[in-house]
């Protein structure tokens, strides 16, 4: 069984437009979030997310492709095309039929959902767009990664809220090593700043009304943000055989579910998951140097995993770095895990922890070392990228510098 | 019996045809990004590179132009020469539209 490598990279964030503005923003300590645009918030109680500013998806995909592509997939198959692109995989260096994509979301085209209700509740007309249900469909930024790169392999969209990206990586990690296919291009994508989106989320009472903070004293909650991220994942013969550069090997996956509560994180479930990527990785939990956790800022999510990352490491746990970007790029649901690996991936090849910016001090059940609010240089060798879902629905990975 | 159901002969004037059938090609002609006077009535959809999804939207737009109602596909290649030309969608609009007249 040949290993599993990743070769490229590429995303749409609230920090930039492409993979290089979200390693500048994430080192740098950036904060995407603002005053939500996309819609007027100014009747709600929450008004603040992590939008991708001048994204123009007429200029990239062209206007006519980009009419039929809710925003959800425009950004899917943007980010998609970065990573195939640093991939290096050229049309006729690679057999199309060999190539995966899996891409997870958690709601998929949130936006023509919500104009079509808009129009059929609101405005009482019967005549939703008609492309409403190819745009909103969640296999949507699948089916259109495949069309658009030609890729004829298996492909499928990911569902599992918050963890739906990591899903993504983890089937297309497992498709490499089962044979069926030579590359997949994984990862996830979100966009649902719109007013219904946000009125539901409201309900569940887990939002900030200002900003995210991780693990901090004072942390109110998650902040919503949309945008994709890619991953190219390559067998690592494939990826040698045509001379391509690896980032990092994918060397662990670990999946579990909670079986427990839907909204209410359980740390078993966390730490199994946890455990089970290292076991499948073959490395002691002294390996680990910096953890992407998946730290949303919740009261809830924050301590359980702690206490999880606790439980797995015992008094390693107090030499870990441990950080979460959602503090900058806002919480991206399903795609929230792409971005953490990514972040993971670039952890290890800059040789630092990226921050978890608005850090305003220690929570006494939240007692790690968090790299508050400033990158860290450090030697990374092993890191592991951490999502857990509403439902209990874990997926970790460990990824491994290569030299 | 509807005139659709017939397939009967109409009495339209050739003249409201004419500009229904221009208004017709004028949309083929955005949906499909070229110029309106590259539209007649043997223009193929397909040659215009109209494919599946700007069909769905073609319709959905021919509806909204003229205040009709545009069978499902079945019926529409089942009772006529099939929704393939600019002339035939012409042709279907023209029929919806003395339909809703006369049925007003």
């Amino acid at each position: 069984m040949s290993a599993v490598v990743v070769t490229g990279l590429g995303c749409v964030t609230p920090l930039g437009l492409d993979g290089a503005a979200f390693a500048e923003g994430i080192f740098a300590g950036r904060c995407g979030i603002g005053p939500i645009t996309r819609f007027d918030a100014s009747a709600h109680r929450i008004r603040v997310a992590a939008e991708v500013d001048g994204f123009d998806a007429a200029c990239c995909l062209g206007a006519r492709e980009a009419e039929r592509l809710d925003r959800v997939s425009q950004m899917a198959v943007v980010a998609g095309r970065e990573a195939v692109a640093a991939a290096g995989l050229a049309p006729g260096a690679f057999d199309p039929s060999r190539c995966a994509v899996v891409f997870g979301t958690g709601v998929g085209g949130q936006e023509a959902l919500d104009d079509g209700y808009r129009r059929l509740y609101g405005e009482r007309s019967p005549r939703l767009h008609p492309l409403t249900v190819p745009r909103m469909m969640p296999s949507a930024p699948a089916s259109h990664m495949s069309i658009d790169r030609g890729f004829t392999g298996p492909a499928l969209g990911t569902v599992s809220a918050c963890a739906s990206a990591a899903h993504g990586i983890a089937v297309g990690a497992m498709m490499l090593r089962a044979g069926m296919a030579d590359v997949a291009v994984v990862g996830g994508s979100e966009a649902c700043i719109t007013p219904g989106s946000f009125r539901a989320w409201e309900g569940l009472r887990v939002m900030a009304a200002d900003t995210c903070r991780p693990f901090s004293a004072g942390r109110g909650g998650i902040v919503i943000g949309e945008g994709a991220g890619a991953l190219v994942l390559e067998t690592a013969a494939h990826a040698a055989a045509r001379g391509a550069p690896v980032l990092a090997e994918l060397a662990g996956v670990g999946l579990s579910s909670d079986a427990h509560d839907l909204v209410q994180p359980a740390p078993e479930g966390m730490a199994r998951a946890m455990a089970l990527a290292l076991a499948d990785a073959g490395l002691a939990p002294e390996a680990v140097d910096y953890v992407h956790a998946h730290g949303t800022g919740t009261a809830q999510n924050d301590v359980a995993e702690t206490a999880a990352l606790r439980r797995v490491f015992g008094p390693h746990a107090d030499r870990l770095a441990v950080s979460s970007t959602k503090a900058m790029t806002g919480h991206l649901l399903g795609a929230s895990a792409a971005l953490g690996a990514i972040a993971t991936v670039l952890a290890i090849r800059h040789r630092a922890a990226p921050p978890t910016i608005g850090y305003l001090g220690r929570d006494p059940s939240c007692d790690l070392d968090y790299v508050p609010n400033e990158a860290r240089a450090m030697p990374i060798g092993v890191a592991m990228a951490s999502a857990f879902a509403f439902g209990g629905l874990n997926a970790v990975l460990v990824f491994v510098g290569v030299e | 019996m509807t005139a659709i159901e017939a397939g009967a002969p109409r009495m339209a004037t050739e003249g409201q045809d004419d500009a229904i059938a221009a208004r017709v090609f004028a949309l083929i002609a955005a949906k499909a990004d070229v110029a309106p006077e590259t539209v007649d009535a043997g223009s193929s959809l397909d040659a215009l590179g109209i494919d599946s999804l700007d069909l769905v939207e073609l319709v959905f737009e021919l509806e909204e132009a003229f205040d009709i109602s545009i069978p499902d596909p079945a019926d529409i290649t089942d009772r006529f020469r099939g929704l393939t030309t600019a002339g035939s969608a012409a042709e279907l609009v023209a029929v919806l539209v003395e339909q809703r007249s006369s049925s007003a």
